[in-house]
C-alpha cells in the first residue's frame, strides 16, 4: 500500500521551536541565534558585549559546546543569566534543547537572549531554535575564502560579522574578496568588521542589537513592554 | 554529522505514520539542494537508526532532490540558478534571491506492506512447542501482538 505523507522531517523541531519564539516573544524578550566556526571568537565578542550591555538591559546567553562548560563559566562573569548545553556529540543546537535552557532561565528579568550555537559553520543553519535573528561569524584567521565554502550560513544570515578585524595586518586575507563573495551570495548583506579584543564595531552592533530589544532599564521594567 | 539528526527524525515521522502491523518498504523523501546532506551519510544513518526497529528494518529510503528555485528580489524575475549558492539572478545580475524552493526536507510517501504472519509449524523439531498465547514471530525478533499495533 501507498500512503501520501508530504510533511516536514523537522516538524517536531520547529514545532517546538515555534513554541520557544512564542514564549519569548509574550515574556518581551528578543533573541538572537549566533553561528560561526570553532574558534572564530563568539565568546569573546559576547563578553564584550555583554560588559556594554549589561549596564542597560538584562541579557541571557545559552551557551552550546560539546563538552565542557568553559564558555558558561567566561560568561558568567558578566551575567547571571547563562546556561550551558553540553550536546554530547552533537554538532548543532536544536529547538528542543534551547527549550530546556529557556525553563532554567528567569526571562521576566531579561530583554534580549544571545544563543550561542556549537562551533560549525554547516550544521546550525538548518535548525530553527525559535530566534528573532541569525547572525553569522567568521574571522580573518580564517580566510577570505570561508562565506564561498559555506555559503548557507550567508544565505541563512540577516547579519554577518567579521572578527579579528585587528589581525588583519598580519594574516593573507583579502576585505575586498570576502566582502564580494558575501554580496554574490546575498547582494543587501551588512558586514560589520568588529575586533572582540580591541573593541572595533561595537557601537554599531550594540545599536543593530537595540532595534531588537529596545531598552527598558535593567531588564526589571520588561513585563510593561509591549512586543510583536 | 547532522545526517544523523535529520534520520533520526525522519525515523519518528515514518513509523508515525505507518499503518499498525505493517512494515516499510520504501520511504520517498524529498530534500532541498540547500540542505547540505550527504546522501551516503543520510543511507548509512538509515541503515543504522532503521537496524533494530522491525517496521523499518529492511525498508529503503529513496532520496529525490528539490533543485533551487529563485525569485529576484530586485527585478522579480524567477529562475533556476546555475550554482548552488551564489544565486545571482542572471536578467539584473544582482543577488537579492528569494529562495522559492531548495530548502527543507518533506516526507512524501510511504509504501507498507502488510506483516506476514508466521503459523507455528505441525511438525519438525519444533512441532509440539508452544509459542504464547495469540503471539506471533516476525524474522526471529519480539514477538509481535496479533491484534494490537507493532513494537516500536
Amino acid at each position: 500500500m501507498k500512503i501520501q505523507v508530504v510533511e516536514n522531517v523537522q516538524k517536531v523541531n520547529d514545532e517546538v521551536a515555534a513554541e520557544n519564539r512564542a514564549e519569548l516573544r509574550a515574556r518581551g524578550v528578543a533573541s538572537v541565534n549566533l553561528m560561526g566556526s570553532p574558534g572564530c571568537g563568539k565568546t569573546a565578542w559576547l563578553e564584550r558585549t555583554l560588559e556594554v550591555l549589561t549596564a542597560e538591559m538584562g541579557v541571557g546567553v545559552i551557551t552550546g559546546d560539546l563538552t565542557t562548560t568553559r564558555d558558561a563559566e567566561r560568561i558568567e562573569d558578566f551575567t547571571p543569566h547563562v546556561v550551558q548545553i553540553n550536546t554530547g556529540r552533537g554538532c548543532h543546537l536544536e529547538a528542543h534543547q534551547v527549550r530546556q535552557g529557556l525553563q532554567r532561565l528567569d526571562l521576566d528579568a531579561l530583554d534580549l537572549l544571545v544563543i550561542e550555537n556549537v562551533g560549525n559553520l554547516i550544521c546550525p543553519v538548518s535548525w530553527d531554535l525559535g530566534q528573532d535573528r541569525k547572525v553569522g561569524m567568521f574571522s580573518v584567521t580564517e580566510g577570505d575564502d570561508k562565506p564561498a565554502k559555506h555559503p548557507y550560513v550567508v544565505l541563512a544570515a540577516d547579519l554577518i560579522l567579521l572578527n579579528k578585524i585587528d589581525l588583519l595586518p598580519h594574516v593573507r586575507f583579502s576585505r575586498e574578496r570576502f566582502q564580494e563573495d558575501v554580496r554574490a551570495i546575498r547582494g543587501d548583506m551588512d558586514v560589520l568588521d568588529v575586533s572582540a579584543t580591541e573593541g572595533t564595531g561595537m557601537d554599531t552592533w550594540i545599536d543593530w542589537l537595540r532595534t531588537l530589544a529596545p531598552a527598558t532599564g535593567t531588564g526589571q521594567d520588561v513585563g510593561a513592554k509591549t512586543t510583536d | 554529522m547532522h545526517e544523523m539528526s535529520v534520520v533520526s527524525a525522519l525515523c519518528d515521522r515514518v513509523l508515525e505514520h505507518l499503518p499498525p502491523d505493517t512494515r516499510l518498504v520504501e520511504a520517498t523523501v524529498k530534500v532541498g539542494s540547500l540542505e547540505h546532506l550527504d546522501e551516503a551519510v543520510v543511507q548509512l544513518a538509515w541503515e543504522v537508526y532503521t537496524d533494530d526497529r522491525p517496521p523499518l528494518a529492511g525498508g529503503t529510503l529513496t532520496i529525490e532532490w528539490v533543485a533551487v528555485r529563485v525569485r529576484c528580489g530586485e527585478c522579480g524575475a524567477a529562475y533556476e540558478p546555475e550554482h548552488q549558492a551564489f544565486l545571482v539572478c542572471p536578467a539584473c545580475e544582482r543577488a537579492r534571491p528569494e529562495i522559492l524552493e531548495g530548502w527543507g526536507i518533506t516526507l512524501h510517501t510511504l509504501e507498507a506492506e502488510p506483516i506476514p504472519t508466521v503459523e507455528p509449524p505441525r511438525d519438525g523439531p519444533l512441532a509440539g512447542s508452544k509459542a504464547p498465547s495469540g503471539a506471533v514471530y516476525v524474522d526471529g525478533h519480539e514477538p509481535v501482538s496479533s491484534g494490537g499495533g507493532t513494537k516500536r
